[in-house]
C-alpha cells in the first residue's frame, strides 16, 4: 500500500520536474508565486509527457520501452533541475498579500478558505473512491487510455478496432496518454489512480486563478471569487468526473492570463508561455483548437486597438503552430476529420436556441447565481470594461461567446443544443475566464479612476 | 343455436388467436433506398415505389412513413432494427410517432467505426416509457451529413431477440445520470427550479438599491463593496444547498467504505442506477466471464443501447480481443442484451442467472 502511494506521489510529481526544468530552460525571464510554478510545471510538464509518448509510438514503439524512455528522461531532468536550483529559486517571488484589519474580514476569510479546501477534500474523495462511470468519460477517454496501456501501444493501425483506441479517433490524445502514464507508474489499471489527475487539475485551476487575482485584488475580494470558482456546482462535478473538459477550462484560463501578465508586465515570454497553453489546450480537446485560435486573435486585436503590435507579437502564434503540427499533420495523414463538430456547415437560422440557452443559463443549478452576477457585473461596471487590460479579457470572452453563437444559430449544430448535451459543457470552458474578469472589474484599482 | 353461437365462438376464437400469432411474425418494414420508400405497411409488402415523405427541420432531414394510419402495436412491436452508416463518430437521431418522442438515441453507443459500412444496430424500443399504445405513423429525424439510413425495421419481440426488464430501470436512471456532464438538475420548488427564486430576488434587491443609490452619497460610494456582499451572500445560500448535498453523500456512503478505496465499484454502480442487484449481477457475471472465457479468445458482445455495453468492454478488454463483427467471434456473451439473428451459429455453454449468458461458436 506504502508502495502504491509513493507511485501515485511519483506519477503527480514527475510532470511537475519536466515542467520546472521547460520553465528553467525556456522561460527564464518569468515569475511565479511558489504554489502558482508548480501549478503551471504540472500543466506543462503533463502535455510534454502526453506530447513524449505520442511521438515515441509514431514509431511503433512498445509502451514499456516508452516509459523506460521516459524514466531516463526524468532521470536526467531531476539532476538537471537540482543543479539550476538557485536558477529556479530566482524566479519565485513572493506576492506582496496585506492581510485585513477588520477582524469580522479576517473571519470572513477563514471561514471561506476552510469552504475551498473542503470542496477540494471532497472532490479528491469523489476521484479517489468512485470508478470511471459515466459513458462518456469511459468511451471518450479512459477505454481509449485502457486499451493502449494493456495492449502496451497506441495502436495506429486504421484496419484494427482498436486504432487510437476504439471510439472516436480523432480525439486528441492528451488526456488518454496522461491516464496511460498514470497506469504505467503504478503499474496496473486503477480507475483511482487514473482519476487522481483530476482533482489536481482542479487545485492548479484554483492557484493560478487565486495568484494572478491577488495580484490586482485584495485578498477578501480575491477569496471571494476563488470561492465562487470553486463552487461552481458543474465545475466540481467535472473536477471527478473524467472528462476533459476540466482540463480545456484549466489551459484556456491559463492562456488568457499569461496574455495579461505579458501586458502589463511588459514581459514577451508571458506570450511564448500562452502560446505553449494554447497548444495544450487543442492537443486536449478539439475545439481547443478554435478557442484558443480565438484567444490569441483577440490579443492581435487588442494589440491593434491599443496601437501596440509589433511583428514580434507573433511569437505565440508561431509557437501555437509549430508545437501543434506533429498533432495536425497525424490527423491530415490518418484522414481523422473533427469528430462530433461535423453536422454540417450548411447555413441556416436556428434562433430557437437563444430561450434554450437563456432558461439553461438561469434555470438550472448548474452554475450557481453566476450568470446573473456576471450580468449585473457588466452593467454596473460598464465603464470599466474597456479600461486596461479589461479589453482584451472583453474581447477573449465576445469571441469565444461569439464562435459558440455562430456555429449554433447558423449551422446544424443547433441540434445539439436542443439536445442538451454540449452548451454547459461549452460554457464550463470559459466560465473561469469569465469569473477572473468580473474579479478584475471589481479591482480597487478603478475606484481611483 | 348453441351449437351455431359456440361455433361462432369457436370461429372467432381461432381467427383472433392467428391473427395475434401472425402479428407475432410479422414486420414493420420501411426501406429507405435511394429516397424511395419500397416496403412500409405492416403485413401487406407491395414492390411499388412510393415516394419518401421528407421534411427539414432545423437543419435535419426528417423522414416520415407515408401511411397514416398504421395501427403498429407498440406493446408487441418492440424492437427497432437501424441498418446505417455512420459519417461521424457520434451520430444520433430521434425517433418520434404519432404525437409522441421516444427521445435521442445515439449509435455513437455502438463503439465500433463502421469501415463505412452499413450495419445493424438494435434499440428496444419498450425501453422507453413513451413506447406503447397504437402507432399511427412514425418519424425519424437525423442529420443527413452524420448518418446514412438504409432501412429501418419495427419488429415483435422474438425468443432470439432477449429484452428482459432488468435493465428499465437501470434506464430510468440513466439519463438522470447523463446530465451529471451535460448539466445538473436543479431542485424544484412548487414546480420551479429553485434557483430561479434566487435570480428574482436578487434582481430586485439590486434594482431597489440602485433606485436608492441615486439618493445616498454613502451607499454609491461603496457600491461595488454591496453588490459583493449581496453576490456572497446569495451565493452561499445555494452553495450551502449543494455542498451540504456533496458532503452528505461523502458522510453517508464513503466514509463506511474507507479502507477499500477500489474495490466499491460495484457498490457505487449500484448506487448510481439505484439497483444494487443489477450492479451485483453485472459485476458477478463479468467475474464469471472471466472465469469461464479463456483469456485471449475473441469475444462479440451484443451492442444494445448504450451503458451496459461499454461497461462490459471496458472490463474485459484487458483480457480479450473484442470484436465488431459476430462471425469472428469464438465467444458471444449476453448480460440481458438483444441478440442478433446471426446469434443462432452459437451454442449455449454457460448459463447464469438472471439471463446471463455465454455462448461458444
Amino acid at each position: 500500500m506504502i508502495l502504491y502511494f509513493l507511485n501515485i506521489i511519483f506519477s503527480l510529481t514527475g510532470p511537475v520536474v519536466f515542467g520546472l526544468l521547460a520553465i528553467n530552460l525556456c522561460l527564464s525571464r518569468l515569475h511565479f508565486s511558489r504554489l502558482e510554478i508548480f501549478a503551471v510545471a504540472y500543466a506543462l510538464g503533463t502535455a510534454i509527457i502526453s506530447g513524449a509518448i505520442f511521438l515515441l509510438s509514431l514509431f511503433a514503439l512498445n509502451l514499456n520501452i516508452v516509459f523506460d524512455i521516459l524514466l531516463f528522461a526524468l532521470a536526467t531532468a531531476s539532476i538537471a533541475l537540482i543543479r539550476r536550483r538557485k536558477s529556479l529559486a530566482g524566479q519565485i517571488v513572493k506576492i506582496k498579500i496585506t492581510p485585513p484589519a477588520n477582524k469580522w474580514k479576517i473571519i470572513l476569510i477563514i471561514v471561506l478558505l476552510l469552504w475551498v479546501i473542503g470542496q477540494i477534500f471532497f472532490i479528491a474523495t469523489e476521484s479517489w473512491s468512485k470508478p470511471i462511470m459515466q459513458y462518456d468519460a469511459i468511451a471518450t477517454w479512459s477505454l481509449k487510455a485502457k486499451i493502449f496501456f494493456t495492449h502496451h501501444q497506441v495502436n495506429l493501425n486504421q484496419q484494427s478496432p482498436y486504432f487510437l483506441g476504439m471510439h472516436l479517433p480523432n480525439y486528441p490524445l492528451h488526456l488518454p496518454l496522461l491516464e496511460v502514464w498514470q497506469a504505467l507508474v503504478v503499474g496496473r489499471w486503477q480507475d483511482s489512480a487514473i482519476k487522481i489527475v483530476f482533482p489536481f487539475y482542479y487545485l492548479c485551476l484554483i492557484i493560478i486563478f487565486g495568484f494572478n487575482l491577488l495580484r490586482r485584488q485584495s485578498l477578501i475580494k480575491t477569496i471571494i471569487f476563488v470561492f465562487f470558482l470553486s463552487t461552481l456546482p458543474l465545475l466540481v462535478y467535472h473536477a471527478s468526473a473524467d472528462y476533459a473538459d476540466l482540463l480545456l477550462a484549466f489551459y484556456l484560463l491559463a492562456t488568457v492570463i499569461y496574455f495579461w501578465r505579458g501586458l502589463t508586465e511588459n514581459n514577451s515570454q508571458y506570450y511564448y508561455l500562452a502560446g505553449i497553453l494554447a497548444a495544450v489546450s487543442s492537443w486536449t480537446k478539439n475545439e481547443g483548437l478554435f478557442l484558443s485560435l480565438i484567444i490569441i486573435l483577440s490579443f492581435l486585436v487588442y494589440l491593434l486597438v491599443k496601437k501596440m503590435f509589433h511583428f514580434r507579437f507573433i511569437a505565440p502564434l508561431l509557437i501555437f503552430i509549430v508545437l501543434l503540427l506533429p498533432w495536425l499533420v497525424f490527423r491530415s495523414v490518418y484522414s481523422l476529420g473533427w469528430g462530433n463538430v461535423d453536422a454540417g456547415w450548411r447555413l441556416g437560422w436556428h434562433p430557437q436556441i437563444i430561450s434554450v440557452i437563456f432558461s439553461r443559463l438561469f434555470g438550472t443549478i448548474n452554475w450557481n447565481i453566476w450568470w446573473l452576477i456576471f450580468g449585473i457585473s457588466l452593467i454596473t461596471f460598464r465603464r470599466r470594461l474597456l479600461t486596461q487590460e479589461n479589453l482584451f479579457w472583453l474581447l477573449s470572452l465576445l469571441g469565444v461567446f461569439g464562435f459558440y453563437l455562430v456555429l449554433y444559430l447558423f449551422t446544424p449544430n443547433a441540434s445539439y443544443i436542443t439536445m442538451g448535451i454540449v452548451d454547459q459543457r461549452n460554457l464550463l470552458t470559459i466560465v473561469p475566464i469569465s469569473v477572473f474578469y468580473v474579479g478584475l472589474l471589481f479591482s480597487n484599482n478603478y475606484d481611483k479612476i | 343455436m348453441h351449437r351455431r353461437i359456440i361455433l361462432l365462438f369457436l370461429i372467432t376464437g381461432s381467427l383472433l388467436f392467428c391473427k395475434s400469432a401472425l402479428a407475432a411474425t410479422e414486420k414493420f418494414y420501411c426501406d429507405f433506398n435511394n429516397h424511395r420508400v419500397f416496403n412500409c405497411q405492416k403485413s401487406v409488402f407491395t414492390a411499388t415505389a412510393q415516394p419518401l415523405n421528407i421534411r427539414e427541420k432545423d437543419g435535419s432531414t426528417i423522414y416520415i412513413t407515408p401511411q397514416a394510419q398504421l395501427g403498429l402495436d407498440g406493446n408487441q412491436y418492440k424492437i427497432l432494427t437501424l441498418r446505417a452508416k455512420a459519417k461521424t463518430n457520434s451520430p444520433r437521431f430521434k425517433i418520434n410517432f404519432s404525437d409522441r418522442q421516444i427521445g435521442i438515441l445515439s449509435i455513437s453507443n455502438f463503439i465500433f467505426r463502421n469501415n463505412n459500412q452499413f450495419i445493424d444496430y438494435y434499440f428496444n424500443l419498450s425501453l422507453s416509457d413513451q413506447w406503447g399504445g397504437t402507432i399511427d405513423r412514425l418519424y425519424l429525424q437525423f442529420v443527413p451529413q452524420d448518418l446514412e439510413i438504409e432501412s429501418f425495421v419495427v419488429s415483435p419481440a422474438t425468443p432470439i431477440l432477449v429484452t428482459k426488464s432488468l435493465w428499465q430501470e437501470f434506464w430510468a436512471q440513466r439519463s438522470e445520470h447523463l446530465a451529471g456532464i451535460n448539466g445538473l438538475n436543479s431542485p424544484l420548488l412548487n414546480g420551479i427550479p429553485f434557483i430561479k427564486y434566487f435570480f428574482v430576488v436578487i434582481l430586485i434587491a439590486v434594482i431597489v438599491l440602485a433606485a436608492v443609490k441615486y439618493r445616498d452619497r454613502g451607499l454609491a460610494k461603496n457600491w461595488s463593496k454591496v453588490l459583493l456582499i449581496i453576490f456572497l451572500i446569495s451565493w452561499l445560500m445555494v452553495a450551502i444547498r449543494t455542498s451540504y448535498g456533496n458532503y452528505s453523500i461523502y458522510f453517508n456512503n464513503y466514509l463506511s467504505r474507507s479502507g477499500q478505496p477500489n474495490g466499491n465499484s460495484e457498490k457505487i454502480i449500484g448506487d448510481l442506477v439505484g439497483s444494487p442487484e443489477l450492479a451485483k449481477n453485472l459485476y458477478s457475471f463479468l467475474g464469471n466471464i472471466r472465469n469461464s472465457i479463456p483469456s485471449g479468445t475473441t469475444i462479440f458482445i451484443p451492442p444494445d443501447s448504450g451503458y451496459t455495453y461499454i461497461l462490459m468492454v471496458y472490463n474485459l478488454v484487458d483480457r480479450y480481443q473484442i470484436v465488431a463483427d459476430i462471425n469472428q467471434a469464438d465467444y458471444l456473451i449476453s448480460f440481458d442484451q438483444l441478440l442478433p439473428a446471426s446469434a443462432q451459429d452459437f451454442k449455449l455453454k454457460f448459463s447464469f442467472t438472471p439471463n446471463q449468458l455465454i455462448y461458444q461458436r
